[in-house]
């Protein structure tokens, strides 16, 4: 199907609106890297939106999609590793499956690594009495590697429906939609094969029962002896609470189980099986019954085990010298492109709406409107709003896509693999590296994928580090700054290389200052030993084009443009008001900027420039912009675009490259986007972290920027 | 192959390319259940693929799937070493 039949068929569905309670609710589970949203975005089309359960922060796609007459919602819950929630991802997940509201679960395996995926079926059908289907995807990948999956068999012996599948294909998931179809008209299926030594199950059976009776209803979909066995293992983890909530059980029945569990658990620990011991008892035998349900359906052609080209690729991209080569390459490649790239629909989009403006102020007109208003309608919020759609747009259109298709590929991984070592040296994980690198796209999209890291201090480092990041917003600034001040004097071939080398500097002094910010942190505020960090690097896989462009269009480009104009245009009014209200014969603005003006000197700018960025806040986009407009004392956002008159102006209020090397740093760090203000908040939930947030890249910035005028002025370049 | 105590070690000390088959399971802090989860289990096989230039982390081959693992967190686990079967 093409895209804009996808969007059509979007459409329509959009126009047909559903009639609730005639669906049934799929839930789609599964360990990390099994192409489970590929299955999810294949079953469901375009026809998603994302749910947000009350209460909940944090989100999760729903699609649906109709077969044999039946409507199939389908909730694509974040990947994990097992029902023991390690990450707020996770506990969001293992929240959905206790409040019971899926009517069957489809769990996705990866057919290269069945056994750890078997024993996730296990544990799954250890929680609910649904009905489960098991995808067995990437089968083709697996089929290359010699690996061969009897499913007939499998399902004999799981008592499941089992659809061997390859997404990316969409082979098999015509029959995953039926199996679904079918499985959601209920019907029961065989209990869980996996058991547990004697003395376990003893207590297992001892506890379910007095949950039964505890409870009197249980937690919808959860089976009670699913529950024991959480409470036998460790009665404070959320899991416990979530379904003891889910079920709404009374706090004295909760310590009544509660300490029946701690007498099950004295019991065991004097047989020997403790605590850790318990818990690895429990894992192992699920994943050795696992093994020997696999050991009777999986065939492998020991000629062709896990690829020896993949070892090599891996030792090429995580080597001394290759690895950190690559990295860098990559790294100004993708910039390269973005920028390049973004150029000429930028242009465009700027030409159609510069075009579209005069048909709406006439349009306003002929309502009637007065001139007032118009203004801060036309040359507030629309000529702000447009601004940043146009700028902001075609950047983030080509570096997302990129940023999705080294992701898809795998390298991505590899990256945090390379980096791991000197983020642990900063008390931060490896996978910071992978939120850093979204950064790069835009800052909200980092801190929102800060949610990767397990350990809450260290996504908190991550998170409010990444504003040092330099997004695509900051971009268009730092190379115009560098190509008017820095290398316009270069001749033509050696002036982008020239660019390109500093503007690689900026951006690594950005990674600096994040490395060192995080180091800081780990030492002060967030003090802590690094956390342990399993990474899991998946086989690197041709990436899907097509797929690519859409999921990063849909999940990050648009997500991200929305809440930028969402903040961008009530401050397009904030900014004509302070330009057009004049106070004693003056505008707001120069007011501001003349009261600016001694620390923006101090920082070796000047108040303008320090105002700019000040209402710059909802998007660095509209700096340069706004600086301009205060320095030709307009009342709007004007497209001066010719570069020679851009130098002269600026020239003429002062700039020198001292200056403008000033400029570049407080751009690279100053306070975050507001965006990404609001991002950051929604992350963590505390007012406190936020205004750090904010604090730390600012103070970070102002020394840097005073220390770098001080010098620039003792050398005369001032 | 002839003294007993030379085999046993622990995941950090195999070479890229060895492997190994794990016998216990150390204190590895609140990576001891997701190490569990991803299948570094006792008797399971681990081969070590290659690591990082410091040494720190390193890729481990285990239950098909590979897992980078930092040497502190490797040093929890103690394997036998034995020869790779394929």
């Amino acid at each position: 199907m093409s895209v804009t039949d996808k969007v059509k068929s979007l459409l329509r569905h959009r126009a047909a609106s559903p009639a609730p309670g005639q669906e049934a609710v799929i839930a789609l589970a599964g360990n990390p890297n099994v192409g489970k949203s590929t299955v999810f975005n294949r079953l469901t089309g375009l026809k998603q939106h994302t749910g947000n359960w009350p209460g909940k922060t944090v989100d999760a796609a729903e699609g649906f999609f109709e077969r044999d007459g039946r409507r199939l919602r389908v909730v694509d819950i974040p990947g994990m590793y097992s029902l023991t929630p390690r990450s707020p991802e996770e506990q969001t997940a293992v929240e959905f499956l206790c409040a019971g509201r899926a009517d069957a679960v489809a769990v996705v395996c990866d057919a290269g690594c069945l056994v750890r995926g078997i024993s996730f079926v296990l544990e799954m059908a250890e929680l609910t009495d649904r009905p489960i289907i098991v995808c067995v995807n990437l089968i083709d990948e697996a089929g290359r590697r010699g690996i061969r999956v009897d499913t007939g068999r499998l399902s004999a012996l799981l008592g499941m429906p089992v659809v061997a599948s390859s997404a990316a294909s969409g082979k098999g998931l015509g029959e995953l939609a039926a199996c679904m179809a079918k499985a959601s008209a209920g019907g029961r299926r065989r209990n869980c094969p996996a058991t547990y030594p004697l003395p376990v199950e003893e207590k297992l059976r001892r506890l379910a029962s007095a949950v039964a009776a505890c409870a009197g209803k249980n937690a919808p979909g959860v089976r009670p002896r699913f529950f024991a066995l959480k409470l036998l293992q460790d009665d404070s983890d959320p899991f416990v609470r979530s379904i003891a909530d889910a079920s709404g059980m009374a706090p004295e029945m909760r310590e009544r189980l509660r300490s029946l569990a701690r007498e099950c658990r004295e019991e065991l620990a004097a047989g020997g099986l403790d605590g850790g011991k318990l818990t690895a008892t429990v894992i192992s035998r699920r994943m050795i019954t696992a093994g020997a349900i696999c050991e009777q359906c999986v065939s492998k052609d020991s000629g062709r085990q896990r690829a020896v080209s993949d070892v090599r690729l891996d030792r090429f991209f995580t080597g001394r010298v290759s690895g950190r080569l690559c990295m860098l390459l990559l790294l100004c490649l993708v910039f390269w492109l973005t920028i390049v790239g973004a150029n000429y629909p930028s242009e465009w989009l700027s030409g159609v709406f510069g075009r579209l403006e005069p048909a709406l102020r006439s349009r306003l007109d002929g309502w009637g409107m007065s001139s007032f208003a118009r203004g801060l309608l036309v040359d507030g919020v629309y000529r702000v709003l447009t601004r940043i759609i146009a700028v902001m747009l075609p950047p983030m259109a080509i570096f997302f896509p990129l940023f999705t298709l080294l992701e898809d590929a795998g390298y991505l991984p590899r990256a945090a693999f390379n980096l791991d070592a000197s983020l642990c040296r900063c008390g931060a994980c490896g996978k910071q590296a992978l939120t850093t690198c979204m950064g790069f796209g835009c800052n909200a999209v980092g801190v929102t994928g800060c949610r990767i890291i397990d350990s809450p201090r260290e996504r908190l480092i991550a998170i409010l580090t990444n504003s040092f990041i330099p997004c695509n917003g900051r971009f268009p600034m730092l190379t115009a700054l560098i190509a008017l001040f820095l290398t316009g004097s270069v001749a033509p071939p050696l002036d982008s290389l020239l660019g390109a080398a500093l503007l690689t500097g900026l951006i690594c002094l950005g990674l600096a200052a994040s490395f060192g910010a995080s180091k800081l942190l780990s030492l002060t505020l967030l003090r802590g030993e690094p956390s342990s960090f399993a990474l899991e690097l998946p086989p690197f896989r041709k990436p899907r084009i097509g797929s690519v462009i859409v999921r990063s269009m849909l999940d990050r480009t648009l997500f991200v443009l929305g809440r930028a104009a969402a903040v961008a245009a009530p401050a397009g009014a904030v900014i004509w008001l302070t330009a057009n209200v004049r106070a004693g014969g003056e505008s707001i603005l120069s007011v501001i900027c003349r009261f600016l003006e001694p620390a923006g000197q101090l920082l070796g700018m000047d108040g303008v420039i320090l105002t700019a960025f000040l209402l710059g806040l909802p998007a660095n986009e509209i700096v340069i912009p706004l600086i301009i407009m205060a320095y030709m004392a307009q009342g709007s956002l004007n497209g001066l675009n010719d570069a020679g008159a851009v130098h002269s102006l600026l020239l003429a209020n002062g700039w020198t490259v001292g200056r403008a090397v000033c400029v570049m740093l407080f751009t690279l760090m100053h306070w975050p986007c507001a965006t990404t203000c609001v991002t950051i908040f929604r992350e963590t939930r505390s007012l406190k972290w936020t205004a750090l947030a904010v604090l730390i890249p600012t103070a970070a910035g102002c020394a840097v920027c005073a220390a770098a005028a001080a010098l620039f002025r003792m050398a005369g370049m001032m | 192959m002839t003294d007993a105590n030379e085999m046993v070690c622990s995941l950090r000390c195999l070479r890229d390319g060895e492997c190994g088959r794990i016998l216990a399971l150390g204190e590895c802090g609140g990576l001891y259940k997701r190490l569990l989860d991803l299948g570094f289990i006792e008797g399971a096989r681990v081969r070590k693929l290659f690591s990082a230039p410091s040494g720190s982390p390193a890729a481990y081959l285990v239950m098909d799937a590979v897992i980078a693992l930092r040497s502190a967190d490797a040093d929890g686990i103690a394997v036998m070493k034995n020869e790779c079967d394929r």
